[in-house]
């Protein structure tokens, strides 16, 4: 077998290596945080639509987002149950409204999402039963847990069972907590409200009569969406815009993901660490050329050729990333763990990012890996005697 | 000149090789070389010559900045050859691929002044390391290593980093991995300037066996004069040209048989060895007149081998007067009296002789005299 020189080289120069090793560590955290923050902003932007039990959904054309959907006549979702294939149809409201915190009379924006309680909406059988039963009244609303405290909670959760009861205003009106369901209203507002449809119109007098923020819509056992959806596109005019589950997922995503700065954020974030990356390994390793000179001008004398030298770097290269890339993912588990719990946002881990942050990782350390090749040519073995 | 293959050509002396010839491993002819571009372009090596047969021992000396290293480092294809022709191994360097300037620098042993050892392997895996290029198995290379390690004294570091071992063990390290690989020529830049005298002679004597048992030619650069000994030839440098490439036996026996001429039996041994330096060969078949009576003598000969016929012509009929052989010389007479030539000299057979001219005679019998006359005025002032 032959030497490892490069292993025995890294081991060797611990404290250098530990520098390396740390430094892609801390580029792999980054790009682990920036994707796992950008796969947040997707499932959070998406979040509320995954809760609903729907095949198709019909909203304006205008809609911007659940904080601002904008609205089209109810006529259309009467039309839209008309179509063949599909079973059932549901109106569905949304808006944003003050919230008066009960302790401090702050004012706060928070999603108010206005459902009629007989039409099943939710994929959850046991929310739709805490709908039936607990909204009856105009006034009752079923809050989120993971609302933010700032709204004012008993006891300082959400979650507390004291809450129930709990007397205040939204957009000037009363209301009082019926209950809880557990959802997050992602990256809209910090907070959200089931109410139903009587108690929204209260609520949100912004909104015309007759007209509703979302129709949806689910299809006879059989039926294929997209197909439904383009007879339905063809019967009904243009101020409704028809998709199908996968379509609005998908918009939405894209939506928040490009139409906002989240994604050019978390990108430039990721781009960010693997420059930084990059540059630490690099450092490393030609410091180590550079201090191996005249070793390495020594191999060259004894008849090494430069890819021999070239493949030390490279292969300390790759073994930096490697070896950077475990602690890294170990660390940001743990800081995801830490944000999903503390910052409410579910940053979540991937497979894709995982491949993806492993061949940015190798190509961040083959890239340095290269630049620092370029040294060993330096190694010129007429300067030994 | 020079095409007889058992006679080499110095730029400045000429000697002849009196053991069976050997092959040549090394090949100089012509050799300049230059450092800088353009305006600093400075000629480093001026005409130089050199043969070099396998198993010798070469020691090259010369001052600091005379341009030894550079020829040591074009031996070893360490630069590139710019004008002239090296022959190393059979492979002509002028020229040649990077491939096959790899190819030759594997048959070559390189041990550097400084030992540049990689500190994060062993004494072992070091000297393994001079060996991996070649088709050792993994326990070949473990004798080897082991072999030449506790040769050098080492035995008991084998698995030391360079970090534990003393300055000269590091050396010794670097002196078993240069040799490792069984090279074909080792060149060596002050080996022992790190090492005490026994394990200096340690080194030395490695190299002896190597030159003599495997053939190996050395090629070293040393101010050392304690290892002066081990040297066969000894090519003294000044200036980027070689002055003198000395054969050391011969130029002890040399310096035997001037010290038999009365005119130089006081001169001091640094002496004589500066007239041994300044001779040249002279080869002369059977027949040859090499002195003519009556024509003005230019030179002093010395016998090195073979038989030559003293023959004085006094008019009316020739008369041989002595025959000459190995070690007796001729000549100096006429140097000496500033007469012509009392003798015509012939040889009888193939003959090898060494010659000085005249004024280099004239020289170092004045030499002679003024050291005399220095050690007078020495003892005088001490009094």
């Amino acid at each position: 077998m032959k030497t490892p020189l490069a292993w025995l080289n890294l081991i060797h120069n611990r404290v250098r290596t530990a520098v390396a090793v740390s430094g892609v560590a801390f580029a792999i955290v980054l790009m682990f945080m920036q994707l796992g923050f950008l796969e947040a902003v997707k499932a959070s932007a998406t979040l509320i639509y995954k809760g609903l039990d729907f095949d198709i959904c019909i909203r304006s054309p205008d809609y911007l987002n659940m904080a601002d959907a904008r609205t089209f006549p109810g006529s259309r979702l009467l039309q839209a149950k008309g179509t063949e294939g599909v079973a059932r149809g549901a109106a569905f409201q949304t808006s944003v409204a003050p919230w008066r915190n009960p302790t401090s009379g702050e004012k706060r924006g928070i999603l108010v999402m206005g459902i009629g309680t007989a039409d099943d909406v939710f994929l959850d059988p046991q929310l739709n039963r805490t709908v039936r039963q607990s909204l009856k009244a105009p006034e009752d609303v079923l809050i989120d847990t993971k609302t933010s405290l700032e709204f004012g909670p008993r006891n300082g959760s959400w979650l507390d069972d004291a809450n129930v009861g709990l007397q205040t205003e939204i957009g000037g009106s009363r209301i009082r907590v019926a209950g809880h369901f557990t959802r997050g209203a992602g990256l809209i507002a910090s907070g959200a409200v089931l109410i139903n449809d009587r108690g929204f119109r209260d609520v949100v007098t912004i909104h015309p009569p007759e007209q509703v923020s979302f129709g949806f819509l689910k299809l006879k056992a059989g039926a294929r969406p997209d197909e439904v959806a383009a007879r339905m596109r063809k019967s009904l005019p243009d101020d409704v815009e028809v998709l199908t589950r996968a379509e609005t997922l998908t918009r939405e995503t894209r939506r928040w993901v490009w139409e906002t700065n989240y994604g050019l954020i978390f990108f430039a974030g990721v781009v960010v660490a693997v420059i930084v990356g990059t540059a630490i390994v690099y450092q490393v390793l030609v410091s180590e050329v550079t201090s191996l000179l005249p070793e390495y001008a020594t191999m060259r004398a004894m008849g090494y050729r430069d890819r021999y030298l070239a493949g030390i770097v490279l292969q300390q290269a790759l073994a930096l990333a490697l070896g950077g890339f475990v602690p890294g993912l170990v660390l940001s588990q743990i800081m995801y763990r830490i944000t999903s719990s503390r910052a409410g946002i579910p940053v979540e881990f991937t497979w894709f990012n995982f491949f993806l942050v492993l061949g940015l990782s190798i190509v961040m350390c083959m890239v340095s890996g290269l630049l620092a090749m370029r040294k060993t040519f330096l190694a010129d073995p007429a300067d030994l005697f | 000149m020079g095409t007889e293959p058992n006679i080499r050509a110095t730029s400045s002396t000429m000697w002849v090789r009196t053991s069976a010839p050997r092959s040549r491993t090394i090949r100089i002819r012509d050799v300049q070389h230059y450092f800088g571009e353009g305006e600093a372009r400075k000629q480093a090596l001026f005409n130089n010559n050199l043969d070099v047969y396998e198993g010798e021992i070469v020691i090259m000396t010369g001052p600091s900045g005379s341009g030894k290293t550079t020829l040591l480092t074009l031996i070893g294809t360490l630069r590139t050859v710019q004008e002239g022709s090296l022959r190393v191994l059979g492979r002509e360097l002028a020229g040649a691929s990077r491939d096959e300037l790899v190819a030759t620098r594997r048959d070559i042993g390189f041990i550097f002044q400084a030992h540049n050892l990689f500190g994060s392997l062993t004494a072992m895996q070091n000297v393994k390391m001079g060996m991996e290029l070649f088709d050792f198995s993994p326990k070949e290379m473990k004798d080897r290593a082991t072999t030449l390690l506790e040769r050098l004294d080492l035995g008991k570091r084998l698995n030391y980093k360079p970090e534990s071992l003393s300055g000269g063990q590091k050396q010794r390290v670097a002196i078993a991995r240069g040799l490792a690989h069984g090279p074909r020529i080792v060149l060596a830049d002050e080996p022992t300037a790190a090492l005490d005298e026994k394990t200096g002679r340690t080194v030395v004597t490695l190299f002896q066996e190597l030159a003599q048992q495997q053939g190996v030619t050395i090629v070293m650069v040393t101010h050392d004069s304690r290892i002066l000994d081990v040297a066969d030839r000894i090519v003294n440098m000044v200036d980027g040209e070689i002055r003198s490439d000395v054969v050391v036996q011969e130029a002890a026996l040399i310096c035997e048989f001037l010290q038999k001429l009365r005119a130089f039996e006081k001169l001091t041994p640094a002496t004589l060895a500066s007239i041994a330096d300044k001779m040249q060969a002279e080869q002369h078949s059977a027949g040859d007149v090499i002195t003519r009576q009556g024509e003005p003598g230019d030179k002093f000969y010395l016998i090195r081998s073979g038989e030559v016929d003293v023959v004085i012509d006094d008019g009316t009929r020739k008369r041989l007067v002595a025959r000459l052989k190995d070690g007796d010389f001729f000549g100096e007479t006429a140097l000496l009296t500033g007469e012509p030539r009392n003798a015509t000299i012939t040889a009888t057979k193939l003959s090898l002789l060494y010659s000085l001219g005249k004024e280099d005679f004239q020289a170092a019998i004045s030499a002679s005299a003024s050291l005399r006359e220095e050690l007078q005025k020495v003892l005088f002032e001490r009094q």
